[in-house]
């Protein structure tokens, strides 16, 4: 039973390129709660895996505390917390068999055989390594480490769970599979878990809440469907999603109780639904970015339902679904649709979009005018 | 990001005290050549050694310009023609051994033929053997084939010091560049002379500079082939040294200065391309 | 008018065969895909028709003309490595100017600063012309790397996992970009990748190659929706898709059923008894994630399951569920199932494949619709 609170955590490095200091992790506060599934989201280089090895207590910390529990672990080494690691880098003893390696925590914790024999066979079922028990490590691919490490993490019984990267060296198939298994065990045994990943997609599967980092800052923490459906800033707009948003610049006028949103750069003026507009009173005449989601875009076959007409710029039929590039007065505007549609480049195609899940951002700060006040 | 500032002054201060205490330990030989060569004969064999004397450019003047201030006739010596000699012999096996052997460096890092790493490994084994075991056949060799104290002969024997180093360093430089790099330039449409010259070439530049120095120094320190292999015509600076130790007496001074002299062209070469050098070197240890 | 040609060719670096025999050609002016996993044999076929890799056996033709012997500079063949490949001495302008300048080309030096321009501006890289590629980020080397191809104005050109080294997010935006250069480039293109996706966006036709041996050719939606074996089927598609062991029985109203062993997984057979081959005892069924419905109403008709675990993507969610005992991959747009929850599970006959068990060739093939080239 533990939950995981970090209060201003900051990482100074001595970068020794620039003979200056970086400031990795500036001032990152938040708390997993007990039982909770929280994933630390972000480009590399966004400060995540320096947070969770702060956590763990194999980096030193500038400033800023961590506790576990009501516990201050800021000055406690690895080993004396119950924690339980699993790295993108492997660390397995390579003298031991996988086996080994794998029972090696409950073994130094003097487990019963039994007891030892049953957590192998259940760890060894979800991960899918009962094959390469008898290897050594250095027999095996990076895939196959990196489980075997994953293995070693989730076999124990500790408070808490640092992962960093851990599916990152799978291929696709077994990552997807791997990736169900960490979230089908979190359901049922709700343990307290960090995951740090870069991936977007992993983030959003497995959290319970997303906690998204860039440059060291902490951007935005809710669940999933929150950080997808209302990023706070662009950053977490355009960094969740693939395809990616669409972006267009531009600025709100109103007149005789219309709200209109001008582009800058094409000749596109969009009607605001006055849902829209509730967070957007006093914006008008400043630069503001208006953010749509390519889902909430749709190709209308039927012209008369269509709001516009967009012409094709490209198209790909991606199997499960079909991404569709149009102009909409020159505006560049990406649809999510079905696959198999016959689309040729130029093809003039009607265009519908669902305003009311539009979202405006500040262009200067960058922040949706949503979040005032956050 | 914010960045800030901070400073470990004791840590700093203590390394800077253990590295200037080695540089004094390491350097002191060298110093006290330095200092013999300005002191006059008297103040050399003095029994306490003299750390505070009246410098005097008199050694140098005599090794240059001749023998004014010679106090002994005997144990006089063409300091110059030595120092003309050195460079001589190892300006041309330098230029001789890049001739050979970068491309046979490159095939030998690109092209897969019969015998390859036997081949890679004879010259390697060039220097595993002290030079003193196979100096007295080549000297018996030398004498029939009319090469003793020639500097083509000279010039050849010390292949066996700079061949070596120079194939197996730049072979490294060599496989470095990766293969698409050159697959490409050849589907740009250049033939395989095209590829060497224009792409693998220029990629190695800065590694060929450094080794051919690196080379330079080791045949300039070289001293045991001059001695056996020249005569009083073809001695390098390192033999010609010793001319001044005579039957009569030691004339510190001017071997000093002479001394000073001959460690100038590897040691300011060493200083330019210190940097370069230890990347060569280190490259050389890991693939050898 | 030119095109490749690949006559049962074979490729052994001592015992190891790396490829097998494959033959095909592509089309003119078309992205042929070669589509396989790491191993495969893809980036071998990609350098002999380069001839930077000597061909063991068998023939390769340009525009009809056998060229195994013709050195690599005198094919007119342009290549994009994998590793970009750039000249790091040369600026980003040298680089693009690297080809037109060789004895081969024979252009003025206005010609080849003309063409330098002119790729820089379609590619959008004109201000990164005086960099070096050290100074150059992931996407600007990709870019860099294809207007060197392109600005040659080969005849072919050959891609070799082009984007795999960016990450996902640049991936899928430099694939874009590629598809709209595509009309433009005007040019044949092999393109090697081991991306589905990459290959189902961009390409014409597919060769799809596992172990040196070609699978299947055909066009993105017949390889999509009509897979010559189990493994075509497993190549493409995200999740993978469900492969179901099943036997084949007679229904209560005399109409062919295909059941799984333990009973729980049964849908309506969509071939007809004589369309099935005589030994046809046991068969894998194959739905695609999409094709499988999920409803939590329990009236409805379906097959009945539990599910396993879901995870949400944004949009979709991939929705494990757990018939029998098999766990089958569904995406839906619907979220918030919980583990353990009953749910009913249909789909439609028009989307089940049908697969021999013991070669893992299609059944459904040649009585579909959709006509594919198989070898």
């Amino acid at each position: 039973m533990a939950e995981i609170t970090v209060q201003d955590l900051t990482k100074i490095y001595q970068d020794e390129r620039i003979h200056d200091q970086v400031m990795a992790v500036d001032h990152v506060s938040f708390t997993c709660n007990d039982g909770e599934f929280m994933v630390l989201l972000g480009p590399s280089g966004c400060g995540k895996t320096s947070t969770l090895r702060m956590i763990a207590g194999l980096e030193e910390i500038s400033a800023g505390k961590v506790f576990i529990g009501k516990t201050l672990v800021n000055d406690l080494a690895p080993a004396d917390q119950n924690v339980a690691m699993a790295f993108e880098n492997y660390a397995l003893y390579p003298p031991l068999t996988v086996r080994e390696n794998v029972v090696f925590p409950l073994k130094a914790r003097g487990m019963p055989k039994v007891e030892i024999q049953n957590k192998l066979r259940e760890v060894v079922d979800v991960l899918d390594i009962g094959d390469i028990l008898d290897r050594r490590p250095a027999e095996l691919s990076g895939g196959q480490q990196q489980r075997v490490s994953l293995g070693r993490c989730i076999i124990r019984d500790a408070d808490v769970y640092l992962m960093d990267e851990p599916l990152s060296h799978l291929d696709s198939e077994l990552r997807l599979r791997t990736r169900g298994e960490l979230k089908r065990i979190h359901e049922l045994n709700k343990r307290t878990v960090i995951y740090v990943t870069h991936d977007q997609v992993e983030a959003l599967a497995l959290a319970d809440r997303i906690a998204v980092m860039d440059n060291g800052v902490l951007q935005q923490i809710g669940a999933p469907a929150q950080v997808y459906e209302h990023p706070i800033n662009l950053f977490v707009a355009g960094f969740i999603g693939e395809p990616p948003m669409n972006f267009i610049n531009g600025t709100i006028s109103t007149a005789e109780g219309t709200h209109i949103f001008s582009s800058f750069d094409y000749d596109l003026n969009i009607q605001l639904p006055e849902s829209l507009m509730v967070s957007a009173r006093g914006w008008e005449k400043k630069k503001l970015v208006l953010g749509i989601r390519p889902h909430h875009t749709h190709m209308v076959h039927e012209k008369e339902f269509a709001q516009r007409s967009g012409k094709v710029v490209i198209y790909e039929s991606l199997g499960e679904e079909g991404v569709l590039e149009v102009e909409v007065e020159g505006c560049p505007l990406t649809i999510l649709t079905e696959p198999e549609l016959r689309l040729k480049p130029r093809e003039t195609v009607g265009v519908s979009v669902d305003w009311e899940n539009a979202i405006l951002f500040d262009e200067e700060s960058g922040y949706s005018l949503n979040s005032n006040g956050d | 990001m914010k960045r800030s500032r901070y400073l470990a002054p004791k840590r700093q201060t203590l390394i800077w005290l253990a590295l200037a205490g080695y540089a004094v330990f390491a350097l002191f030989p060298l110093i006290w050549v330095v200092m013999m060569s300005f002191k006059s004969h008297i103040d050399i064999i003095s029994p306490v050694p003299k750390f505070i004397f009246t410098p005097s450019l008199e050694n140098y003047k005599a090794i240059l310009f001749g023998g004014q201030s010679m106090q002994y006739e005997a144990g006089q010596t063409d300091f110059l023609l030595y120092f003309k000699n050195s460079c001589i012999i190892t300006i041309s096996a330098v230029v001789l051994s890049l001739l050979a052997g970068v491309p046979a460096s490159y095939a030998l890092a690109r092209y897969r033929f019969r015998f390859k790493d036997d081949i890679a490994f004879t010259f390697l084994s060039f220097r595993f053997a002290p030079e003193i075991a196979v100096i007295i056949p080549i000297y018996i060799l030398y004498q029939k084939l009319h090469l003793y104290n020639t500097y083509v002969g000279l010039i050849f024997v010390y292949q066996l010091i700079t061949l070596p180093l120079i194939v197996w360093i730049i072979r490294g430089y060599f496989e470095d560049i990766s293969v698409e790099i050159e697959q490409a330039a050849k589907l740009d449409g250049y033939s395989w002379w095209g590829v060497f010259t224009k792409i693998a070439l220029p990629l190695v530049k800065p590694g060929l500079a450094s080794t051919a120095v690196l080379a330079f120094i080791f045949a300039w320190n070289n001293f045991i082939f001059g001695l056996i292999l020249g005569s009083s015509d073809t001695y390098p600076s390192t033999v010609g040294t010793l001319g001044f130790i005579s039957y009569e007496s030691v004339l510190w001074g001017q071997m000093a200065a002479a001394t000073v002299i001959t460690i100038m062209p590897p040691l300011i070469l060493a200083i330019f391309i210190q940097k370069y050098l230890v990347r060569g070197l280190t490259m050389g240890a890991i693939r050898g | 008018m030119s095109t490749v040609q690949l006559e049962d060719v074979h490729k052994y670096y001592g015992k190891v065969k790396a490829v097998r025999g494959i033959s095909f050609e592509s089309l003119d002016k078309d992205i042929l895909a070669i589509l396989g996993p790491s191993g495969a044999g893809k980036t071998s076929t990609l350098k002999m028709i380069a001839g930077l890799e000597p061909v063991t056996q068998g023939e390769i033709y340009k525009d009809g003309r056998l060229i195994n012997l013709i050195p690599p500079e005198k094919r007119n063949i342009a290549m994009v490595f994998e590793s970009y490949a750039l000249y790091p001495h040369y600026t980003v302008y040298d680089n693009i100017a690297f080809p037109l300048r060789s004895k081969a080309a024979l252009l003025s030096q206005d010609e080849i600063d003309r063409r330098v321009r002119e790729t820089a501006e379609m590619l959008q890289m004109k201000s990164l012309l005086a960099r070096k590629p050290a100074e150059l980020s992931g996407g600007q080397k990709q870019r860099v790397s294809l207007g060197r191809a392109l600005a040659k104005r080969a005849e072919i050109l050959l891609m070799d996992e082009p984007l795999s080294h960016l990450d996902a997010k640049l991936r899928h935006h430099m694939r874009r970009e590629l598809k709209k250069y595509q009309s433009s480039l005007n040019t044949t293109i092999i393109y090697v990748t081991h991306d589905y996706l990459e290959a189902l966006a961009l390409a014409g036709r597919l060769v799809i190659l596992n172990e040196g041996v070609i699978h299947q050719i055909g066009t993105p939606s017949e390889v999509y929706y009509n897979p010559a074996d189990t493994f075509v089927a497993s190549l493409i598609g995200q999740p993978k898709i469900n492969l179901i062991t099943c036997h084949i029985q007679n229904g209560s109203g005399g109409e062919l059923k295909v059941i799984s062993k333990d009973g729980a997984f049964q849908v309506p057979c969509p071939l007809s008894a004589e369309e099935l081959p005589p030994r046809n005892d046991t068969v894998l069924v194959g739905v695609r994630s999409q094709h499988l419905y999920l409803s939590r109403n329990l009236d409805d008709q379906g097959i009945v399951g539990e599910i396993y675990v879901s995870e949400y993507m944004g949009v979709n969610s991939i929705v494990q569920v757990k018939v029998g005992h098999q766990i089958l991959n569904a995406l839906t747009k619907e979220q918030n199932y919980e583990i353990g929850q009953p749910v009913k599970l249909q789909v439609s006959e028009k989307d089940i494949i049908l697969f021999d068990a013991h070669t893992g060739k299609s059944l459904s093939r040649g009585i579909a619709h959709r006509e594919s080239i198989t070898i």
